[in-house]
């Protein structure tokens, strides 16, 4: 019961947290090399993890989507898609893609005389399944360390915290005074029940034994 | 168009949901407040009568003004992202 328990609190707090680090911005600094629009198919299950810019993407089984290819400091790759989230969710009512096309296009250099920008974005890329994260914003900055401070994500998650201990607490409270009272009534009840339900058994077999020989207790008496 | 009704639609469900639930827990719990220091103070006057004047102050009060920003924020969050993400 308490693997069961603690595994359930694990896998909860491991799905949660990925929901998160999928959904939060975090910025990266790259070197913008290239810009692609390609036709992407959508009609397997990575579907969820691809944008749905208007109501007709919804049954659409595939569509253009551009991409930002980029180059880390450290000469990793990256692949950004761009795309508009809309209305939909995750909530970053981001509908101008085509100026951060303009923009991330503008901003394409070369190894020799590098432009630094800072891309936020969301989202995960996995090779495996060929999805990529979303870039939301671009903004020029001085070099490969002049990563801008993650304000919006660091004061979420503070701000996230500070309400599951409020929640935590409160739980807890509520159990102390008013679970664990009615808890501990309950079992006082089954106490007595029980105790009840001895006694009437001791009578019981006392009255049985009223029925037995009376045979002296000590021979020779 | 869809996708933004849908937004609208369930935004304002849930706003509606919680400011409606948020102002009648408050306002119960001030009225139970109320009645309790009506017995305290020495039982004076009627206690409806003390109820309602209580509660006229609690409706100028900021406690019950606050309770808007259940549904002003949200809409005010979602423009200023709107702004932020699209037009900075």
């Amino acid at each position: 019961m308490v693997y069961l328990k603690w595994s359930f609190w694990i896998v909860f707090w491991l799905l949660f947290g990925s929901f998160l680090h999928y959904s939060l911005p975090q910025y990266d600094v790259v070197r913008i090399v290239n810009t692609y629009e390609k036709r992407q198919d959508l009609d397997d299950w990575t579907r969820v993890f691809w944008s749905t810019p208007d109501a007709q993407s919804r049954t659409l089984k595939n569509r253009d989507v551009q991409f930002i290819q980029a180059l880390r400091p450290d000469d990793r790759t990256i692949v950004y898609r761009n795309e508009d989230t809309g209305w939909s969710w995750p909530p970053y009512f981001k509908f101008d893609t085509a100026n951060l096309y303009t923009e991330a296009s503008d901003a394409i250099s070369t190894r020799r005389d590098p432009t630094w920008v800072a891309i936020m974005h969301y989202g995960w890329r996995n090779e495996f399944f060929s999805i990529f994260p979303n870039a939301i914003s671009l903004s020029k900055v001085d070099g490969p360390d002049d990563k801008p401070f993650n304000w919006f994500t660091y004061g979420f998650l503070i701000l996230l915290g500070g309400f599951i201990w409020y929640l935590n607490a409160r739980w807890r409270r509520f159990r102390r005074e008013r679970l664990t009272p009615v808890f501990e009534d309950v079992e006082d009840g089954v106490k007595s029940a029980g105790e009840a339900f001895s006694q009437k058994r001791g009578r019981l077999r006392r009255w049985l034994d009223t029925w037995r020989s009376k045979k002296p207790k000590r021979p020779g008496y | 168009m869809w996708l933004f009704l849908r937004f609208l639609i369930v935004l304002g469900v849930i706003m509606v949901t919680l400011y409606v639930s948020l102002s009648l827990f408050m306002r119960e719990r001030r009225r139970i407040l109320l009645k309790d220091r009506w017995k305290e103070e020495g039982r004076h006057g009627r206690r409806a009568d003390y109820v309602r004047e209580g509660m006229r102050e609690y409706d100028a009060s900021y406690t019950r003004k606050l309770q808007h920003l259940v549904v002003v924020a949200p809409p005010a969050i979602v423009i200023f992202i709107i702004y932020v993400i699209n037009f900075q």
